[in-house]
């Protein structure tokens, strides 16, 4: 029996997802809402460091009758698993720019997708290192704790203090000069080179530090859910991210967040709204759920495309002479 | 007669052609140091492809491209700019949402808080001493430029000849020897042109080197120093503005009869 009342786990189960996604918002938006440039490949990040976190941290996995077994054993401490599931997603991020940052916008979605795909489809078909559609199972949280409800405070409480560290880390980054510079490169590329910033290498550092973000977080859904199986970095996740960082402000590191939080907590409602509502109502729910995200997102777009929270215009008091 | 000193910038025999059009066509000319110097020439003579290339925006087919005696071309613009060239637009391209003062402060050289490492290993104190250094410089430029009292306004909000005293002053910020100005005060009122054209003047005072493509006569006649005519993309004349204006190949091509 948990000591904790059914509501605050409850509470708790929509704390963790939603930092979650909101570290990964954090992460999309140094690339779409600081550089400009459209990752429509955001699930294959989360992907890489969730699988990589999920092999590292779990013990032996033989292929039995019904399981197939997965690359693992090596029952990795959370942390280590963590800062290697950052290196692959930074990484991944690193090999897949250098060819292609220098396409056009549409090009670089569309490539950006396809490696999305590729990256599923490996996870999907590599049953020997991902144990195919079934996918890694038995992933320890970050600290074992017996009891369901209190581990899950404790991930709750891990998760909201890495976001607060990534959103310190990367409010710093994108005040500082550096930021200033992508913003740059997001108003007028061009421009931007024609006043001497190597604009390649600020899209690639921007494009990288999103993606080891992305990876972060992705080891967090691993340890979170204790599985990980290839649908859940469908291109619909990559959608949902955007939908978080665009409702709550591109550009705005504490507007992502909140969009992040804003998107969840209309799921959750949703999901609960379900048990108020006669049995012959409960069918449609998902449907209309998804349906009124949809129309939102139209009116958000059409009425206020900066998002909920615009960004900050960053004023700098007159120098002061002796 | 022309001054026998080094060019600070020479080009040799640029050829750049997009699709069938030979924007340019063997383009030879040099620019001496020190001077205000005017590019004129009719519609499509490859004005403003001659600058572009110059500053490596767009690479040339053919030729070679010199500054202060160093070949530069294929060099990318970055590292041009860090040479000491820098390129305006014809028509400003202001990073809309940053302020005014954000737009000249991106523009400065070589800022450690532009480099993740410098600010992760927290070489903060370095990076703040070299902002206030930045920010105090923009301010100065801002004043010279009279812009300071928008510093905070977004540069899309400018009005059009703002924008050009903007890009004017965005490119000063990278420290430039040599500044190219694609029509500076085209589209701006007659005031604010007086008060540019000063301005270009001051800079020139000051042992920059201006080349300027302009349409309108009596600036280019009142202004520069030197002028180079450009006609199907080659140098077609060049000299002072009085002989210019009177050699018939020019009036036939460009002037009008």
């Amino acid at each position: 029996m948990s000591p904790l009342p059914p509501v605050a786990i409850d509470f708790v189960n929509f704390l963790i997802p939603a930092g979650i996604f909101a570290i990964i918002a954090l992460g999309l938006n140094v690339q779409w809402g600081h550089t400009g440039l459209f990752n429509a490949g955001v699930a294959a990040f989360i992907g890489l460091g969730a699988y990589t976190a999920a092999i590292l941290m779990t013990g032996p996995a033989p292929a039995t009758n019904q399981y197939p077994g997965h690359l693992g054993g090596f029952s990795w401490p959370f942390l280590a698993a963590v800062i290697v599931a950052m290196v692959v997603a930074g990484v991944a991020g690193l090999l897949i720019a250098l060819p292609i940052l220098r396409l056009r916008a549409d090009y670089f979605a569309i490539a950006t997708l396809a490696l999305a795909e590729t990256v599923r489809l490996f996870f999907t078909n590599a049953e020997d290192i991902t144990a195919g559609t079934i996918g890694i199972i038995l992933i320890p949280r970050p600290i074992v704790i017996a009891d369901p409800g209190l581990s899950d405070v404790v991930m709750a409480g891990l998760v909201i203090t890495t976001l607060f560290l990534a959103y310190f880390v990367i409010q710093y980054l994108t005040k500082a000069p550096w930021g200033r510079v992508l913003r740059g490169i997001r108003e007028d590329e061009e421009a931007t080179l024609a006043l001497g910033k190597n604009t390649f290498r600020f899209r690639l550092s921007a494009f990288v530090v999103g993606c080891i973000v992305m990876g972060l977080a992705g080891a967090f859904l691993a340890a979170f859910l204790r599985f990980v199986t290839p649908t859940q970095f469908d291109p619909l996740s990559t959608f949902t991210i955007y939908v978080m960082v665009i409702l709550g402000g591109s550009g705005n590191n504490r507007g992502v967040i909140f969009g992040a939080f804003l998107f969840y907590a209309f799921d959750w409602v949703s999901v609960r709204v379900k048990d108020f509502l006669p049995a012959s109502l409960q069918g449609p729910i998902p449907y209309v759920r998804l349906m009124v995200i949809g129309a939102l997102l139209v009116i958000l777009v059409l009425y206020r495309p900066e998002g909920i929270f615009r960004e900050k215009k960053r004023t700098y008091p007159p120098v002061v002479r002796e | 007669m022309r001054p026998d000193v080094a060019p600070i910038l020479e080009t040799r025999d640029i050829v750049k052609t997009f699709g069938g059009i030979r924007a340019l066509d063997g383009c030879s000319l040099q620019v001496q140091p020190r001077t205000i110097s005017g590019l004129i020439g009719p519609n499509g003579a490859g004005k403003s492809t001659l600058f572009s290339t110059v500053v490596g925006l767009y690479p040339p087919d053919h030729g070679e491209v010199y500054f202060q005696g160093r070949r530069i071309d294929g060099f990318p613009t970055h590292q041009l700019v860090g040479m000491g060239m820098v390129k305006t637009f014809q028509i400003p391209r202001e990073l809309r949402d940053l302020t005014v003062l954000e737009n000249l402060m991106l523009s400065a050289r070589g800022s450690p808080g532009e480099r993740l490492l410098s600010l992760l290993l927290f070489w903060r104190k370095d990076v703040e001493r070299r902002e206030g250094e930045v920010q105090a410089k923009a301010e100065d430029l801002l004043r010279f430029v009279g812009l300071f009292d928008l510093r905070d306004e977004y540069a899309k909000n400018l009005s059009g000849g703002q924008k050009k005293l903007l890009e004017l002053s965005r490119a000063l910020m990278t420290d430039p020897d040599l500044i190219l100005l694609d029509e500076p005060v085209a589209g701006v009122n007659p005031t604010l042109s007086l008060k540019i054209l000063d301005l270009i003047e001051q800079l020139r005072d000051q042992g920059k080197t201006i080349f300027l493509i302009e349409h309108d006569m009596e600036v280019v006649m009142n202004r520069c120093d030197w002028i180079v005519v450009l006609h199907q993309g080659r140098k077609l004349a060049e000299g002072q503005p009085t002989q210019v204006r009177s050699d018939d190949r020019v009036v036939e091509a460009y002037l009008g009869a």
